[in-house]
């Protein structure tokens, strides 16, 4: 009885967790990721697009040359890590960016979402 | 079933070391369907603009603590922020001493988001915000002032809000400081968001604002939940453990008392409807709740708010209350537990799973043999017997289970320090100083 039960919340739990319907309303619903594609996939706040094509060139950022690319796109260096993390753990299933100095950026995931 | 790595890694790594992960957890949950449902109606309550209050009781060792981070990640989905702390001495819901403050500065310095699940999201939440405002006014060619006039005018809400026109200015500051590459007075106003100005002429001399954040515990917290709403997060969730501290730790009647007065008032407000995208869950212990001597229920007030329905025996739960009652896990639970725990180790995969239910039986038959009642009334010890079994079997394929069950399984190294919980548990509450003895 218990396993059943238990198999019932863990698929609930997994549901919300995994749940890419609610991430898209979630997104929708911040002023940091407004895009939504039809596919309801939340897709990356267009302000910080330009920047995080020139991010995913290099698997790996000095903390002073990522500072620079924010400045770059008159962005701030925390905000571009928590807006990219919060958008690549839906759509590509993990933080995309991880570390300070140096930012080491995990490109495997973006192979694997293709 | 999808295991993200990190959450694999998180899951395992902090139950061998006998902490609770903070991510993950929905991977190894055992039961606790109505409660968890429970709180699944609170967080869409606080997403949609109400108030939540709950406690969280249970004996320790019961799981209070994983079931706070459960909801914690739950919210965190549901796009809410969470603020989690832990009551100890140095941190109350209310004093006159910098208590309060201590209490509220480490819920801000916990503070959660989607993107930093483990705390110090404040800094990103603020950025990300700014970063919006910024973008709008620069791509219509304002300057860092106009930027900086658009924050403010952004925040007018929360003047209303205790604290709320000093913190429109202090994140104007920020941007003040990020524009003008003066880290000293981004430091600054982090300094006073984070509530770590002792005094108001430290705060008025640094950033020229006449208040400082924590003073109020309370009103401060509905502050940073409207603030919230405005950077396009849910609300904010706040959850505070070891709220046996409060009862059983602090030795003055009187400073309890007004401690659980300050939890009453919470009570009332979230229940009246003064609170807006709040929400708060408090986890303690059966005696830090329902001892008439010195818990929650010493106070009338407080003892009338939460006393459960009297009707809801004999297994009935009734979960309509601020209540929710933890039982310790049966053996039945331990044994789905430890299966759940077996089927993250193999990332989801139930081909790669390392063991049998046969082997997971004979576990519980050596914890029980080893530790008798201990076994089920705080788990901890069998699971990182356990997942050291796991990672055993990883590392040394030429072994089978059958060899290293045979062998001194559980209670091999270094003891855990036991909780707070346990340590009150153990030696019982601290004596009050107020009482007067007399001999006659």
């Amino acid at each position: 009885m218990i396993a059943q039960e238990t198999r019932e919340v863990v698929a609930k739990l997994s549901s919300i967790m995994e749940d890419k319907q609610a991430k898209a309303e979630a997104s929708l619903a911040t002023t940091t990721m407004v895009a939504v594609s039809t596919d309801a996939v939340p897709v990356l706040n267009p302000n910080y697009l330009p920047l995080y094509q020139e991010l995913i060139a290099q698997t790996q950022w000095t903390k002073a040359n990522f500072i620079k690319l924010a400045a770059k796109y008159n962005l701030m260096p925390v905000a571009v890590t928590d807006v990219i993390n919060a958008w690549a753990d839906d759509a590509l299933g993990d933080f995309l960016i991880e570390g300070e100095d140096p930012v080491i950026i995990h490109a495997e995931l973006l192979s694997q979402a293709l | 079933m999808i295991i993200k790595r990190r959450e694999r890694d998180a899951i395992l790594q902090s139950l061998q070391a006998g902490l609770v992960p903070k991510i993950g957890l929905h991977l190894i949950q055992v039961g606790r369907k109505q409660e968890v449902n429970a709180v699944l109606g609170d967080i869409d309550r606080i997403a949609d603009g109400g108030a939540a209050f709950r406690i969280i009781e249970g004996n320790y060792g019961s799981g209070k603590s994983f079931f706070l981070n459960l909801v914690k990640n739950l919210a965190l989905q549901k796009n809410l922020l969470v603020l989690q702390a832990d009551i100890t001495m140095g941190r109350r819901v209310y004093s006159k001493g910098g208590e309060a403050q201590a209490l509220f500065s480490e819920l801000i310095r916990n503070l959660a988001t989607k993107a930093r699940p483990e705390g110090e999201g404040l800094i990103g939440l603020i950025e990300s915000w700014i970063a919006s405002i910024q973008v709008q006014v620069k791509s219509a060619g304002g300057s860092d002032e106009a930027v900086k006039t658009k924050i403010l005018t952004s925040l007018s809400s929360l003047h209303s809000l205790t604290g709320g026109f000093d913190f429109s200015e202090v994140l104007g500051k920020y941007y003040e400081g990020f524009a003008t590459a003066n880290d000293g007075l981004k430091a600054a106003a982090v300094k006073w968001l984070r509530a770590e100005y002792g005094t108001k002429t430290e705060a008025r001399q640094a950033l020229g604002v006449r208040c400082i954040l924590g003073d109020d515990l309370y009103e401060n917290l509905k502050l940073i939940a409207a603030f919230s709403v405005l950077t396009g997060s849910a609300g904010i969730l706040v959850n505070i453990d070891e709220l046996v501290v409060l009862s059983h730790r602090l030795p003055n009647r009187m400073v309890r008392q007004a401690n659980f007065e300050a939890i009453l008032a919470i009570i009332n407000d979230c229940l009246q409807g003064g609170a807006s995208h709040l929400g708060f869950i408090f986890a303690g212990t059966v005696e830090c709740v329902e001892d008439t001597r010195r818990g929650l229920f010493s106070y009338e007030a407080l003892r009338s708010r939460l006393a459960g329905n009297s009707m809801a025996q004999g297994g009935l739960v009734d979960l309509s209350g601020p209540v929710i009652k933890l039982t310790t896990l049966t053996p039945e639970e331990l044994f789905v537990l430890l299966q759940n725990i077996r089927l993250v180790h193999a990332s989801g995969d139930p081909a790669k799973i390392a063991v049998p239910d046969e082997a997971i039986a004979q576990v519980l038959q050596k914890a029980n043999e080893a530790l008798g009642a201990e076994t089920f009334k705080t788990p901890r010890k069998v699971i990182r017997s356990f997942i050291g079994l796991l990672n055993l079997l990883d590392q040394n394929p030429g072994v089978s289970w059958q060899q290293i069950l045979a062998g001194e399984f559980i209670g091999g190294g270094a003891d855990l320090p036991p909780s707070v919980e346990e340590e009150i548990a153990k030696s019982g509450p601290v004596n009050d100083d107020d009482l007067t003895a007399v001999t006659v």
